[in-house]
Formats: C-alpha cells, sequence, structure tokens
C-alpha cells in the first residue's frame, strides 16, 4: 500500500471519526439530559463514564488533543462519582454539557486543527477548569491527523501507446509496467478495443495500449527512465495531485440522486451518511446476483430467439427491479427517534430560559422515515417545539393554578400507514385562543366574519405569512418566521400540517409526510410536444376550460370550481411552448401552501411513479422545477415545483 | 515468492479506532480481521484461522480481559498470542491482564510505529 493511498484511506477514516464521535457525543448529552432529571442514577453515570472513556480514546488516536483532554478532565469526575466517593452534582453536569457543546464544535472543525480560534480557546479554559490532562505515557503522535507523506506524494496518470511495431522493435510493455509497480502503487487499466478477430491477429503487431495511474513518492524523472525505449509520442505523463483525486471522489459522491429533493437544504460540513446494516446489504447483493442471471436469461432467449421466454423472463425482472426498489429505499430509512436526540437539549435550554418546566417524551421512535425527508423535517419540527414551548406550555405557577402538574409536557409520536409517516407533536399546554385569533383573523387579513371559534378556517390562520397572536414577541418564537415556514418547508416535501386545539388543555401539531423523496407518484401532462410531471400531493382536480377572450388574449383568467374562482397559470404561455393552443384544455386544480390555482395545459393523460432525479447543472435554480424523471419511453422530463411556480407567477398575494 | 501474509483479528467496539489499527497493519502488509465484540471474535476463531488477535480492553458485554480468558480456556487456540489495547494506564498496569494470558499491553494512544513493531516482536517481519 503506498502512502498516497494510506492517506486517502486516512482521510476515510477521519469521516468515520467524525461520525462515530458525534454519535457519542449525542449519546453523552442524553446520559447527561437523563442525570439532570435523576441524578444519582448509577446506570447512568456508568454510561456517561463508559461514553466519555470512548471519546477520549479516539479521539486521542485521531489527533483531537483538546477533546482528549476535555473528555479526560470530565471522565475524572465522573469515576469518582462512579466509585461512590463524590455525586454528581447540578454544577458538573452543566460543565458537562457545556463541554459537550464544545467538544463537538472541535469535532466538527473541519482541519484537524480543530475548530475556529474561539472554539480552541474555549476548550483550553474548560481543560483548565476541569483540571484534566490527558498525559499518556506515549505521546500523542499517532500522527494520523497530518497523513503521512500527502504532501509529498505525488500522483500520475500516464498513457501508454506504443507503435503497433514496437514489438519488432524489442520492446517488453510488460517489463515496463513491472518497472512502474516497482516505483509506487499502480492502476493499469489496459485498451482491448483495437485488438481484431482472432483470424486478423497478427502476433507480431501491438495491439495494446494501457493507461496507469501511478502513486509514487519518486521523482518524475525516474517514472521517464522506464519508458526510455519509446519514442516520446508513445507515452504521456501527467501529474495530478492526491488532494484533486479527493475532490473529484466528493463530487463523484455527492452527484449521487439522493440530493435530488434536498438539494436546497444541503448545508456545506455536514457529512452524509447513512448507517446500513450488512444484512441489508447482503440482500441487495443476493438480488443484484438475481438480476444479472435473469439478464443472461434473457439474452439466450434473444440470442436463440426463442421469444416465447421473454414474457417470463420481463416478470422476473420486473420483480427483481421491484425488490431493488424497495431495499434501496430501505437503506435510507432512519429512525425518528434519532431526530428526537437532537431536541431535548433545544427544548431543555429554551424552557429554562422561558421560566418553564418541559419534558419531551417520544413515542414511535423506531419508526423509520427517509434520511432526506428526516433531515428537512429537523427544523419544522424544531419550529413547532418552540412554539408549543413559548405560546403552548405555560408557565409553573399557571399550570399549578389550572390543576395541571407542574411541568409540562410534549409528546412526539410517530407512526406510519401505507405511504406515509404521521409525526404528531402534542403539548398540554394552554391551547391556541381561537377568539383571539378570530379578532386578529378580522383586524389583520380583512376577514369580515370571523368563522366560529374551533371552525378549521381559524386554524387555517395560524399558518398565515406573518400571523401572529403574541402581542409582545419574545425571543424564541413569534419573530415573524412562524408557522407558514413550517407549513411552507413540508408541502415542499409534498405533505401536510394540520393543527388541532383544545383551548386549556393543549394543541397537537401533526405532518404527514411520504415515506421517501426518491419517488413520487405524478400525472403526466402535455403541452404542445412537451410532458411535465405534476406531483399527484398538490393535485386536487382536473377541470376542463374552454377558450374565453380574456384567456386567448392575456393568458389570465380564472374559472369557478366548487363555488370558488381559481386563478389560471397557463403552462404553455410560462414556458412559450410553441404549437397551436387546442380550444378545450385542461386545468390541474393544484393546492400549496394555503392557495388553489389551476395550471393549464393541453391535455392529462397518465399516472406514474416516478423517480425523481436531480436538475441537471443547466436547470438548477430554475424555481419552476424540482426534478426530472425518466418515463418509460425513455424521455426525460422535468417534475413541477408547483409553489415556485406559483411564486414565479407572482403568487401567493393573488385572492384564493 | 512472498509469504502468506499473516492475519491478525481486531476486537474493538469503535469502528474507528479498529479501522485505524487495521488500516495501520495492512499497510505494513498484514491482512487484517475486524470484528465489533468478544463473542464475534470467539465465533470468528472457531472457523477462521488468525496468527494474532489485538483486542480492546473496555467492550460491551465482554470485556478484553474475559476475552482472553476464553482463548486461553480453547484449547485450539490456547496459544494465540494476543495484544490488549487499554486507554486505562491502570488496567494496562495491573497484573490482571498479563495473569491471564495476554502477550503484550499497548497504552492507547500509540503510535503507529509502537503498534507494528508490537505486532512484529510477535509475528516478526
Amino acid at each position: 500500500m503506498s502512502d498516497a493511498r494510506l492517506s486517502a484511506d486516512i482521510a476515510a477514516l477521519r469521516t468515520v471519526f467524525r461520525m462515530e464521535a458525534r454519535e457519542l457525543l449525542e449519546n453523552l448529552q442524553s446520559c447527561l439530559l437523563d442525570l439532570e432529571r435523576a441524578p444519582g442514577t448509577m446506570e447512568l453515570v456508568d454510561a456517561t463514564f463508559r461514553h466519555l472513556h470512548t471519546l477520549k480514546g479516539i479521539a486521542s488516536m485521531y489527533g483531537f488533543e483538546r477533546v482528549a483532554n476535555i473528555a479526560h478532565g470530565l471522565e475524572s469526575s465522573f469515576e469518582k462519582a462512579r466509585q461512590g466517593s463524590t455525586e454528581v452534582t447540578r454544577d458538573v453536569i452543566l460543565l458537562a454539557l457545556d463541554a459537550h457543546d464544545c467538544m463537538l464544535s472541535l469535532v466538527s472543525g473541519e482541519e484537524h486543527e480543530e475548530a475556529g480560534e474561539s472554539t480552541r480557546a474555549r476548550a483550553d479554559d474548560l481543560i483548565a477548569s476541569i483540571g484534566g490532562k490527558f498525559e499518556s505515557e506515549a505521546e500523542i503522535d499517532f500522527k494520523v491527523a497530518e497523513p503521512i507523506g500527502l504532501a509529498r506524494n505525488k500522483r500520475y496518470l500516464i498513457s501508454l501507446r506504443p507503435a503497433s511495431n514496437a514489438l519488432f522493435r524489442g520492446l517488453r510493455p510488460l517489463s515496463i509496467l513491472n518497472e512502474l509497480r516497482t516505483l509506487g502503487e499502480c492502476k493499469v487499466v489496459a485498451k482491448t478495443t483495437d485488438v481484431p478477430l482472432l483470424g486478423d491477429l497478427d502476433t507480431g503487431t501491438l495491439y495494446l495500449s494501457w493507461d496507469i495511474e501511478i502513486f509514487t513518492d519518486e521523482a518524475r524523472s525516474r517514472i521517464e527512465d522506464a519508458f526510455m525505449f519509446l519514442d516520446t509520442e508513445e507515452f504521456s505523463i501527467v501529474e495530478a495531485t492526491p488532494e484533486l483525486q479527493s475532490e473529484a471522489d466528493i463530487e463523484r459522491r455527492s452527484g449521487g440522486d439522493r440530493r435530488s429533493a434536498a438539494r436546497r437544504t444541503d448545508k456545506p460540513g455536514t457529512e452524509d451518511t447513512v448507517r446500513v446494516s450488512a444484512g441489508r446489504l447482503d440482500q441487495l447483493v443476493d438480488m443484484v446476483g438475481e438480476l444479472v442471471t435473469a439478464h443472461g436469461a434473457l439474452a439466450n432467449a434473444v440470442s436463440s430467439n426463442e421469444y416465447s421466454r421473454v414474457g417470463g423472463i420481463a416478470e422476473d425482472i420486473g420483480r427483481l427491479t421491484e425488490g431493488l426498489r424497495v431495499s434501496v429505499l430501505d437503506i435510507r430509512m432512519v429512525p425518528i427517534g434519532t431526530l428526537v436526540g437532537r431536541f431535548r437539549r433545544h427544548v431543555r435550554d429554551l424552557a429554562g430560559q422561558l421560566g418553564k418546566e418541559v419534558d419531551i417524551v417520544v413515542d414511535g421512535a423506531e419508526t423509520e422515515l427517509d434520511k432526506g425527508v428526516l433531515d428537512r423535517i429537523a427544523e419544522p419540527v424544531l419550529h413547532v417545539l418552540r412554539n408549543s414551548i413559548d405560546h403552548g406550555i405555560e408557565a409553573p405557577e399557571v399550570r399549578l393554578a389550572t390543576g395541571k402538574p407542574r411541568r409540562g409536557t410534549i409528546t412526539l409520536s410517530a407512526f406510519q400507514t401505507a405511504g406515509n409517516v404521521y409525526v404528531r407533536i402534542s403539548d398540554d399546554g394552554q391551547g391556541v385562543d381561537l377568539s383571539s385569533v378570530a379578532l386578529i383573523a378580522g383586524e389583520v387579513v380583512g376577514i369580515e366574519k370571523a368563522a366560529e371559534p374551533g371552525s378549521a378556517g381559524l386554524t387555517e390562520m395560524l399558518f398565515r405569512p406573518g400571523f401572529s397572536t403574541n402581542k409582545s414577541v419574545t425571543n424564541v418564537s413569534g419573530r415573524g418566521v412562524g408557522l407558514d415556514v413550517v407549513r411552507r418547508v413540508i408541502q415542499e416535501l409534498r405533505g401536510t400540517v394540520d393543527l388541532k386545539t383544545d383551548p386549556g388543555k393543549g394543541t397537537t401539531f401533526i405532518l404527514k409526510l411520504p415515506l421517501t423523496l426518491a419517488i413520487v407518484e405524478g400525472l403526466v401532462a402535455h403541452v404542445g410536444e412537451e410532458r411535465y410531471i405534476f406531483p399527484l400531493a398538490v393535485v386536487e382536480s382536473c377541470v376542463e376550460v374552454r377558450q374565453s377572450a380574456a384567456w386567448r388574449e392575456h393568458g389570465r383568467d380564472s374559472i369557478e370550481v366548487q363555488d370558488k374562482l381559481l386563478p389560471l397559470i397557463s403552462l404553455r404561455r410560462y414556458f412559450e411552448v410553441g404549437g397551436e393552443q387546442p380550444s378545450a384544455e385542461m386545468a390541474v386544480v393544484v393546492s400549496v401552501e394555503g392557495e388553489r390555482f389551476g395550471v393549464v395545459v393541453d391535455a392529462v393523460r397518465d399516472s406514474i411513479q416516478a423517480v425523481i432525479k436531480p436538475l441537471s447543472i443547466f436547470l438548477r435554480g430554475s424555481p419552476s422545477f424540482s426534478g426530472t424523471t425518466v418515463l418509460g419511453d425513455g424521455q426525460v422530463v422535468p417534475v413541477l415545483d408547483v409553489s415556485g411556480l406559483l411564486r414565479a407567477n407572482g403568487g401567493g398575494s393573488r385572492p384564493g | 515468492m512472498r509469504p502468506v501474509a499473516r492475519r491478525v483479528l481486531i476486537a474493538d467496539d469503535s469502528i474507528s479506532s479498529r479501522g485505524m489499527v487495521s488500516l495501520v497493519l495492512r499497510s505494513s502488509g498484514f491482512e487484517c480481521i475486524e470484528v465489533s465484540d468478544g463473542q464475534q471474535a470467539i465465533d470468528l476463531l472457531q472457523s477462521e484461522s488468525v496468527d494474532l488477535l489485538i483486542t480492546d480492553h473496555w467492550m460491551p458485554s465482554m470485556t478484553g480481559l474475559e476475552l482472553v480468558k476464553l482463548v486461553r480456556e480453547r484449547s485450539a487456540i490456547a496459544g494465540l498470542p494476543i495484544i490488549a489495547m487499554t486507554t486505562d494506564v491502570d488496567v494496562a498496569k495491573s497484573s490482571d491482564l498479563r495473569n491471564a494470558g495476554v502477550t503484550a499491553c499497548l497504552n492507547k494512544p500509540f503510535t503507529r510505529e509502537e503498534l507494528v513493531s508490537a505486532v512484529i516482536r510477535i509475528l516478526g517481519e
């Protein structure tokens, strides 16, 4: 193994280290929060100790000295508690939580230089105050942090194309390759495309050429030596740096289609990894094996003209493809409980700031959700939690006065139906005062007759942009970032948000989400020669539209659907599609962000299950598309982002 | 002719820790197998032959010490050389590990050279 290769492997391992360290830190935090509620629980002290111990071990191994030192200092405190000589005081827990935050930033730091200056200073303060200096007998010089030789290692891309008569000249390509192998690690690819059929083969002619990638410490001249018997046009040597290679790797890895729907939320610096059980991988490998066999059978049937067998084979392939689809999606599934782990601390800190006491309880933590969906609902869920803590849960005295327990409870439950996951966040707080909603609704939005309290129309108001019942804006929620944002994000995920409130008893938010983002049920709409996919989740109905004068001339019109006027957007006009406008068109009635409108197309023909692929670089940034998909006939068609389409057409402000 | 690579079994519940040990040893020409706990190590030792066991001390369900004792009890593998890794200087210094039959102790963090030279001392170049 060459050093360059070693460096690349070490870089990969460092990613694993970060992942493991973050996981340990998350467990550590969860233990600390439990300990805060139930100090003196021995199992928790033990678990805390173990997490710290493991963390110290791996941090020191990967050159994160500050993390190792902090962990070491804390470990000593917990070790004493473990032996019963001291108690874990609240101060220790607070210090440990603080240390947790610091270690988390250290671990997440980009370089082995760890995090920024301020984080390092904070870490050094902590180390000083914890009084822990982890000094092993060995120096911490397991220098993986500075991969050995990364700087001096070189990678060369060599193209070896000897003339076809080279063998007559006495050239032995094999000895060249062997000589290169003594200089470093080589990857050799032989190009065999020029080799003729056996009958035409001339044994004295060289038909092969080679592409060689070599990792080496040797100078370029040493490599050139290997080619001393070749003419200069018969080979080329290009130097590439290991860094270049890893960038290319990163780009290749990030190009996967898992970004499809999450493209706008990808935060730099977060490693996108999913843990996959070996069992699930084995299953995949099995199915791929079967698919290869099925393909063999198909090729066989075709070459021997036994077309009657093709139907059966197609069925097999269909079954395998479906199996593969299910398994691949399975790999992306992550238990929803992992989300809550991230929030416990937020909930604790927020409640503390507001002088409230709040517990968060999880039900159905093992319910699985697509990782892409999970990552994107994190923020909306957090927002709902803030909302519950700030507006829902009352102060302890108020709760006691109304006969409720002092501590408020927020229950997060998750369950799954055929194609959807439901996430329910309920609090046992004061509920939403619908009469004041009605009042504000009348003032702010100009609804003339306030609907009766309890009607769906009023809770709907809460999701309006800029709506707030809180007269005093707190710094927790009510900063203008309202529930409208929650709803928008959830709708972008093709989900819905609902709210139920019981004054005096509490509020429940229900998020309904698709199991996965990678596949969308859609309608195929035709406009001229073009086709577009509407995500079925936003489609309410399809109605026929007859041309009116206004429609023909301005492309502006509205239609009446269920006694309501709907504005229309013409895709033909918007995308400037050529061809003749048919006299009878179809309006796809869609509903997003509380707006209903009709999108006019020529016709709607099929409904399909589309696998969404990310937008090509040319379409990226286009507000109207969320991705593309390949139809059965091989044509690539865009998937519409209906809320983007609405915004691009000046929507959001039109009367609904 | 290169000799057949010596096989090292690494038992450690931390993936980044055993991954690093394995990487360093592989880069020195050893073949490595990784497992994440003592039971897996025992199971593997029943079917595969290895030349050296490197085990972490603190592992869930079975400590390195317990693993060492189990290995020494089984006649077929009783003679297997074992290196114990630990972050605890106290554990390393205590006689428990040595009494149980550990061939060598490595304190974490150790250097690459320390790891490789410990292994070479046992298995030869």
